[in-house]
């Protein structure tokens, strides 16, 4: 007796095929789970000890609103370089690697999942935290500097930071330069990817290594070639207000819109192009 | 199913494969053999699409394997030497990798688990590394997928395992599947081959079914040197203690009985591995006869 199977799915397009891609954020999930509530929860537990030390040594002064964008962005660049450079780590292991790159989807569609799960969903757990941390210990600030200096105590400085959320208070970052640190931060993460995928041993300490002798030897480039830093960054600065001409727009457009997207096509690439050997 | 066309792939500079190709027109149980370093692991490696061969065609269940299309990886399952499952139990396993596989059979994979005794209530990392191969094996043979792959199977597995891996895997679902298991256990295996695919040299070989090898070989025990085949059609001996096991070719008119109906793998692996250009000259104009026979 032979036993036929019969097919209950219909074709699905070889690009893309959201029930395919729900098929594998699923898989993806119950496999990961316990690695990013993981890596969350030591993210909470290096953001409390470092608070309690700051805190700790100031007197509770050091949570003004500029510090908290500084701790908030500071935090995100770094664990979030972490975080995307280990998103493919399963293909770095070999005998892991075989299941990661044999799973019957295709490469945009894995693509895909890695720059909703690192760009989109990760910013967004790690802000959530930082505010769950955040808003006891703003309360906690405010009681403490109150009751210390209840004459020169101004609240608005201790207003609870919320990322890219217009704020009154006189210390707090403005939304715009925000959106150019959260781009930063996903160039950041494609290029973090993009390593991860590159090398094959150490791949995230090879990929910190690169990015830091790029980062050295283009602002030794800039500066020799006289780069004004309010020009790179005109999009995101007071400078946007004025008129801008069409250079400064272009090299703009290049840096906070080419390079990011150039990184994570090369991270599609790479993915593509990955072989196990 | 498969059709490999010249073709050419090593590592670094080192050429293994030059001019390597080799055909499944058709369902059954193909078995690997080579030897170490043969590169039959990667033979599996290029059919799935994990390396980029040098040059030459390759034509996996209608896809280039190295384009890795969602379809393809669909069609196709391996279970590879060193593997890796997710610590899931398998259950979860079922429900969150089975879905990809169109035919992947929930009621199929219950059944290989019972089969093989796999806990079902653990999670992986919660077993040993035997019951995680039984477990892996089951899922894949549970996708349905038409082409299966698997590297050294029986590794891991007690004897009693490997008798349920060759009741599993001779099921009748199985029928219309192509199945590659590349390995160095011939007398695990021999019984439920279909086809043998010899690799030597970075070619193939030996390609035969293994009916056919039965009706041209015949391989035993000889109790002395006078109980041996006539000494034209001896293509290999050794000593067995005071026994001599022996490969001969078939005199015509010398149909294998029940008893004979089956080649002894590890002697003919034997004997292509020690004897290579004696055994593949006394064969090629049988081979020639069979791939013109074979069907297109």
């Amino acid at each position: 007796m032979s036993m036929e199977f019969i097919s209950v799915r219909g074709p699905e397009s070889t690009t893309f095929s959201w029930p395919r891609w729900r098929r594998l954020a699923r898989a993806h999930w119950a496999e990961q789970r316990s690695t990013y509530l993981g890596h969350l929860l030591v993210c909470s537990l290096l953001y409390i000890a470092l608070l309690l030390f700051m805190l700790g040594v100031s007197g509770f002064a050091a949570f003004q609103t500029s510090m908290q964008a500084a701790l908030y962005f500071g935090g995100l660049f770094l664990t979030g370089f972490v975080f995307a450079g280990r998103y493919f780590s399963a293909v770095a292991r070999r005998e892991s690697a075989l299941l990661a790159l044999m799973r019957p989807a295709s490469v945009f569609e894995k693509w895909a999942l890695c720059v909703v799960v690192v760009a989109i969903a990760y910013p967004l757990a790690y802000s959530l935290l930082f505010l769950a941390i955040s808003w006891p210990v703003q309360q906690a600030a405010i009681a403490v500097r109150s009751a210390l200096e209840p004459q020169a105590f101004k609240p608005e400085d201790y207003a609870l930071f919320m990322p890219l959320a217009k704020m009154a208070a006189r210390q707090a970052m403005p939304a715009a330069q925000q959106t150019g640190l959260l781009i930063a931060v996903w160039t950041l993460q494609a290029f973090a990817v993009a390593g991860s995928l590159y090398f094959g041993r150490a791949s995230l300490l090879k990929t910190l290594a690169l990015g830091f002798a790029l980062f050295v030897s283009t602002a030794l480039v800039a500066s020799m070639a006289g780069a004004q830093g309010d020009v790179l960054f005109a999009w995101w600065s007071s400078r946007r207000f004025a008129s801008l001409d069409a250079g400064i727009h272009a090299l703009n457009a290049l840096l906070w819109i080419g390079l990011p997207a150039l990184l994570w096509l090369q991270a599609y690439l790479h993915l593509q192009e990955k072989e196990l050997l | 199913m498969i059709a490999i066309d010249d073709l050419h792939f090593g590592y670094g500079r080192d050429a293994l494969y030059q001019g390597f190709s080799a055909q499944v027109r058709q369902p059954g149980i193909y078995g690997l053999f080579g030897r170490n370093g043969s590169g039959k692991s990667t033979l599996l490696k290029l059919l799935c699409g994990l390396l980029t061969p040098w040059a030459g065609r390759m034509q996996v269940m209608g896809h280039v394997p190295r384009q890795r299309a969602a379809d393809f990886l669909a069609s196709i399952c391996i279970v590879p030497e060193e593997f890796h499952l997710p610590n899931l139990t398998t259950a979860q396993l079922a429900d969150t990798q089975g879905v990809f596989y169109p035919r992947f059979s929930k009621a199929l994979f219950g059944a290989y688990l019972d089969e093989l005794e796999v806990p079902t209530a653990s999670r992986f990392e919660a077993m040993s590394l035997g019951q995680k191969k039984k477990a892996a094996i089951a899922f894949a043979l549970a996708t349905g997928t038409p082409l299966l792959l698997m590297d050294e199977p029986t590794n891991g597995l007690d004897i009693v395992g490997r008798g349920q891996f060759r009741r599993l895997v001779q099921r009748p679902e199985h029928a219309e599947r192509a199945v590659l298991i590349s390995t160095h256990q011939a007398h695990d295996l021999e019984s439920v081959l279909s086809h043998i695919w010899f690799i030597d040299q970075g070619q193939l070989a030996l390609s035969a079914r293994m009916a056919d090898l039965a009706g041209v070989l015949r391989t035993g025990v000889a109790n002395s040197a006078a109980d041996l085949p006539a000494q034209e059609g001896l293509l290999y001996q050794e000593r067995i203690g005071q026994q001599i096991a022996y490969v001969a070719l078939r005199s015509r008119g010398d149909a294998p009985t029940a008893v004979e109906h089956t080649v002894q793998l590890e002697l003919l692996y034997k004997a292509l591995s020690l004897n290579r250009d004696s055994m593949l000259a006394a064969l090629a104009p049988w081979q020639q006869d069979a791939v013109a026979q074979e069907p297109a």
